[in-house]
Parts: C-alpha cells; sequence; structure tokens
C-alpha cells in the first residue's frame, strides 16, 4: 500500500477506535497541541456529530433516560455500527432495535421504537394511494385473494407499553409517569409533511400486520381469536384504512 | 432581487449572485410566507434533500421561483481512496438536474474508507501522490455530473507529516489541474491558519482569484488552544476583517452566511448577512 491509502486508513482507524496513539505520529507538531491532542479533535468530533444526529430523533426518549444513560447508549451504537451510508438523517433509525436489545427496559423500548418509526416514516417516500374504486365490484373470491401494498410512509407498531399517550404528554412539556404495561397498537404514517399516529385495536393490527406482509386478504383476515371483531368492523376499517390512503397503488 | 448584478470576475463567467443564507428548517415557514427580498439566494446541503420524499423537492421547486438556489455537499469524500459512490453521484446528478442551481458544491475532503462514512470533513495529506488521485476524481465526479463542481478549503485540526505542498497550493494546483472552481471560506482559512501558525492573509493572496466562485462565513469557537469551525455563531470581528481583505484582493464574489447549530431568530440571520453586504460595498465604493 503507498503511503496516501495507508495514512487515510491509519487515521480512519483511530477515529473508529478512539485510539490516537498510532495515527499521531504522522501529526505535525503544534507549539499548542501535541499530536494525539489534535487527532482526539477529530475522535471526539465523529462521537458528538453521531450523537447529535441520534438525540435529534429520539427526544423523547432522552428526556425519559436521562443524558447520562442516553448517551452511554447511543455511544455503545456508534461502536457497534459506524456508519455506512452518506446520509446522516437515516444514521439514527436502527438505534430503536439496538434500545430493545440493549436497554433493558421495555418501555424505553416501546418508546425508542415509536420514535424511530416516526424519524423514518418522516424520511420515506411519498407513495400513490390506491384508488378505492380498485376494491369495488370485487367478488368475494377474488377480493378474498388479493394482495395490497402498504404505504410506503407508514409503519404498524405493537407495544407493551402505551407510549404513544406519553409521548403526547412528554410533548406537551409535561413530565408523565412511566405507565402501567398494557398492549397498544399502533398506525404510524406521513401525510404531506406531518406524521400522524393513528391507535388501533389488537384485531385491526393483526390484519394490517398480515395485508402489509402482502399475504392475501382471505389469509390476513383468517384470525380465529379475532372472528367475530373483524366480521364486525371489516367494513368500517377498510373506509377509514381507504381514506387515508394506508395501500399504495 | 437586492444587489443582484452580473459580474464575470471568475473565469467561468459563472454570476455574481449576492448574499446568499443556508436554507435550514427552522426558517422554512417564514421564507415561504414572506419570500424575503433581502436575501438574494439560498444554499442547500445536497444531502438533506438528496433522499427526501416529493414534498421537500416541491417544496425546493416553489423557492426556486423566486430565488437561485446553490447546491453544496458533504458527502462527496473526494479525498477518500474508496471507489467513487456512483449511487451518491447519480442522485447528486438527479437533483442538480432538478434544480438547476447556478453551481455545485463540496469540500477537499473525505469522510471515511472501506465503506464507513465518520460524516466529517477529514483533512488531505497535501503531497503529490494525493494531488494526482484527487485531481483524477474530481475529473470523473464533473464528467459523471455534466457540470463543473466547486471545492471549499475545510477548517483543519491537523497537518499530516508527509504533506509537503501548503493547502492554498494544492488548492490552486487542484484547481488549475482538474478545471475546477473554489469556494473560499473565509472562516475556515482563519481557523486553520490559527490552528497552525500561518499567515491568512499569504493563504488568501495564493488563491487564484479567477477560480473563486463563492464565499462563505460562519462563526467558530476558539478554545485557547485551537479554534473550531461550529457554526453556531457571529461571524468573528477578525474573519468581518479578513473577508473584507478577500473583497478587496479578490473582488466582489457571491456571499453566503453558514449558520447550522444554535439557529438564531431570522432577523438575526438577515442582519449578519446585511453586515456581510456592507461589508464588500464599503471595500468597492473605497476601491
Amino acid at each position: 500500500m503507498s503511503a496516501f491509502p495507508k495514512l487515510l486508513d491509519e487515521f480512519h482507524t483511530a477515529i473508529l477506535t478512539g485510539d490516537a496513539k498510532p495515527a499521531a505520529k504522522s501529526v505535525k507538531k503544534n507549539p499548542r497541541l501535541a499530536p494525539d491532542q489534535q487527532v482526539a479533535i477529530y475522535i471526539d468530533g465523529y462521537r458528538l456529530r453521531l450523537t447529535q444526529a441520534i438525540r435529534s430523533d429520539y427526544p423523547a426518549l432522552l428526556a425519559l433516560l436521562g443524558d447520562e444513560a442516553f448517551d452511554r447508549l447511543a455511544l455503545a451504537y456508534i461502536e457497534a455500527n459506524p456508519p455506512e451510508g452518506y446520509n446522516l438523517d437515516r444514521y439514527p433509525h436502527p438505534f430503536a432495535a439496538f434500545v430493545c436489545a440493549h436497554a433493558n427496559d421495555a418501555f424505553a423500548s416501546d418508546l425508542a421504537a415509536l420514535e424511530g418509526a416516526i424519524a423514518e416514516v418522516f424520511m420515506m417516500a411519498e407513495s400513490e394511494p390506491l384508488d378505492p374504486s380498485a376494491l369495488g365490484g370485487l367478488s368475494p373470491e377474488a377480493f378474498g385473494s388479493l394482495t395490497l401494498k402498504p404505504r410506503h410512509a407508514s409503519r404498524v407498531l405493537a407495544l407493551d407499553y402505551p407510549v404513544d399517550d406519553w409521548l403526547s404528554a412528554q410533548r406537551a412539556g409535561n413530565v408523565p409517569a412511566r405507565p402501567e404495561k398494557n398492549p397498544a397498537f399502533l398506525y404510524v404514517y406521513r401525510h404531506q409533511n406531518n406524521v400522524q399516529r393513528v391507535p388501533l385495536s389488537e384485531a385491526a393490527y393483526m390484519v394490517l400486520e398480515r395485508l402489509f406482509r402482502e399475504l392475501p386478504v382471505s389469509e390476513a383476515l383468517d384470525i380465529p381469536e379475532h372472528e367475530n371483531t373483524i366480521a364486525a368492523n371489516l367494513q368500517a376499517w377498510f373506509a377509514e384504512w381507504m381514506a387515508k390512503g394506508f395501500f399504495r397503488q | 432581487m437586492a444587489g443582484f448584478f452580473v459580474s464575470m470576475e471568475n473565469r467561468f463567467a459563472y454570476p455574481d449572485i449576492g448574499f446568499g443564507l443556508g436554507l435550514r428548517s427552522p426558517h422554512y415557514d417564514t421564507i415561504l410566507e414572506h419570500r424575503p427580498k433581502k436575501i438574494d439566494w439560498f444554499e442547500i446541503i445536497s444531502e438533506n434533500f438528496m433522499e427526501a420524499h416529493k414534498g421537500y423537492w416541491d417544496f425546493l421547486a416553489d423557492l426556486r421561483r423566486d430565488y437561485p438556489m446553490v447546491m453544496h455537499g458533504v458527502g462527496m469524500s473526494i479525498g477518500s481512496t474508496d471507489c467513487l459512490n456512483l449511487d451518491y453521484l447519480k442522485k447528486l446528478k438527479a437533483l442538480a438536474d432538478f434544480l438547476q442551481p447556478p453551481w455545485l458544491s463540496d469540500h477537499l475532503c473525505w469522510t471515511g474508507v472501506h465503506g464507513k462514512n465518520t460524516h466529517d470533513l477529514l483533512p488531505v495529506p497535501y503531497t503529490e501522490e494525493s494531488l494526482r488521485h484527487i485531481v483524477e476524481r474530481i475529473k470523473k465526479v464533473q464528467d459523471i455530473l455534466g457540470r463543473r463542481i466547486l471545492l471549499e478549503n475545510p477548517s483543519i485540526y491537523l497537518e499530516f507529516t508527509v504533506s509537503g505542498i501548503t493547502e492554498w497550493d494544492f488548492l490552486a494546483r487542484m484547481s488549475e489541474d482538474a478545471d475546477c472552481g473554489l469556494l473560499l471560506d473565509v472562516n475556515n482559512v482563519y481557523v486553520s491558519a490559527f490552528n497552525h501558525g500561518y499567515d491568512a492573509k499569504k493563504y488568501i493572496d495564493a488563491i487564484p482569484s479567477d477560480r473563486v466562485v463563492q464565499i462563505h462565513l460562519a462563526g467558530h469557537k476558539n478554545y485557547g488552544t485551537h479554534i473550531i469551525d461550529t457554526h453556531d455563531a457571529h461571524v468573528l470581528d477578525d474573519v468581518w476583517k479578513l473577508y473584507e481583505y478577500t473583497i478587496a484582493t479578490k473582488g466582489k464574489v457571491s456571499t453566503m452566511v453558514e449558520w447550522d447549530d444554535n439557529i438564531p431568530a431570522w432577523d438575526v440571520l438577515v442582519a449578519e448577512l446585511e453586515k456581510a453586504r456592507s461589508v464588500a460595498q464599503n471595500v468597492r465604493k473605497a476601491a
């Protein structure tokens, strides 16, 4: 390897590992800062920049955990997942899954899942909503064999805690107490530039989650434990889902 | 637009589009609603929009009707030893083709190697080997994009022992050999000069005037031992003086004030830009 790539490798390794010493030997002396202190400016800047990016997507989680605990998690995430993409806005999205795997705090994990979904959905592509006429006049058999595609900018979430209410209260400037465990289901989607959250029943969530996996409608509806609820609400659900553009062309 | 006139002071005949601000989200609503007349143009961060949904592109198209929109990137990584990121360049070109900016810029830096990205503007060793490497990459990028690019001098917090070329000579030779333009960040010159003990005016003097298409101004933070380019405060007096010197020696150049962190009220930003306009006008009057 010639000098130039080797130098970049050394310096890059220093930034990622946080060990300035090997790279410092290639840095000019400076009357005010030793070479390793100069390298440390980049080492610290890397972590600070990425931590700030994660903080900006998870402000409620930051408020819940506090600076120290949040930054500890963020730095562990950065250590385990050096960024690969050029879009810094996307880097924090998998942080929610990291929190779930490492935080040992089910409520924090749910809150991270919700804030992560909001951040992700905010950036996703627009999609042309499915025209309701596409479902009109179909025979029951044709409807049953239909597969529907979810709107790009959307997520369905199954949560152990009612984090949506907690998030609303926190955003309103309150300091809400951690709620009791109580399953909650949400549809998160972006309309124009606003991310909306729609509470779902467990049955509606299960149907939507299956539809979003592009199972045929008949399979998506085949949930014996919710058979009666589905039968009673299906028409109203579809009316709402079509009106809000849950499905794309 | 206030202050708009065509200047042919750079060799590429890019117009002098006056005094601009960065297009930043805290002020989107103000800009959309009031279409402020005191701002001649806006600079966008390319990466903020390249993968954004259609609503953002519609927003840019809307503003484009009233303002020239310049594209400024932080992710080209022209100094990296990785292959050029063709996916990145494809998306950058798509945005440029859509927006038709007066010009498009990035930095003389690298952001990572081996497929990783530090999201920082890392310093390049200034050697004959790196110069050849970077010049070839600029030429390829310009071919792919179908347009000339400008590269900005970064703020530098260290210098490599192997660097046998000064930063200003590197920029001059690079721009000549690759036939690209330069975005002269006056604050970055000040920061790097402080950090490494060289003469900022000598740096400015050595930059080929006819390749400077745009100027950046920004705030920084002085830690005593070193300065960090923070973009979170007013432009400091010493940088205003260096800007005055730059305009006096380079001629009037499209100028933009960067303020990316602790972004202040809209009126504060406009006042900062008006100060730049006033400094430049006073230099021109005195000339």
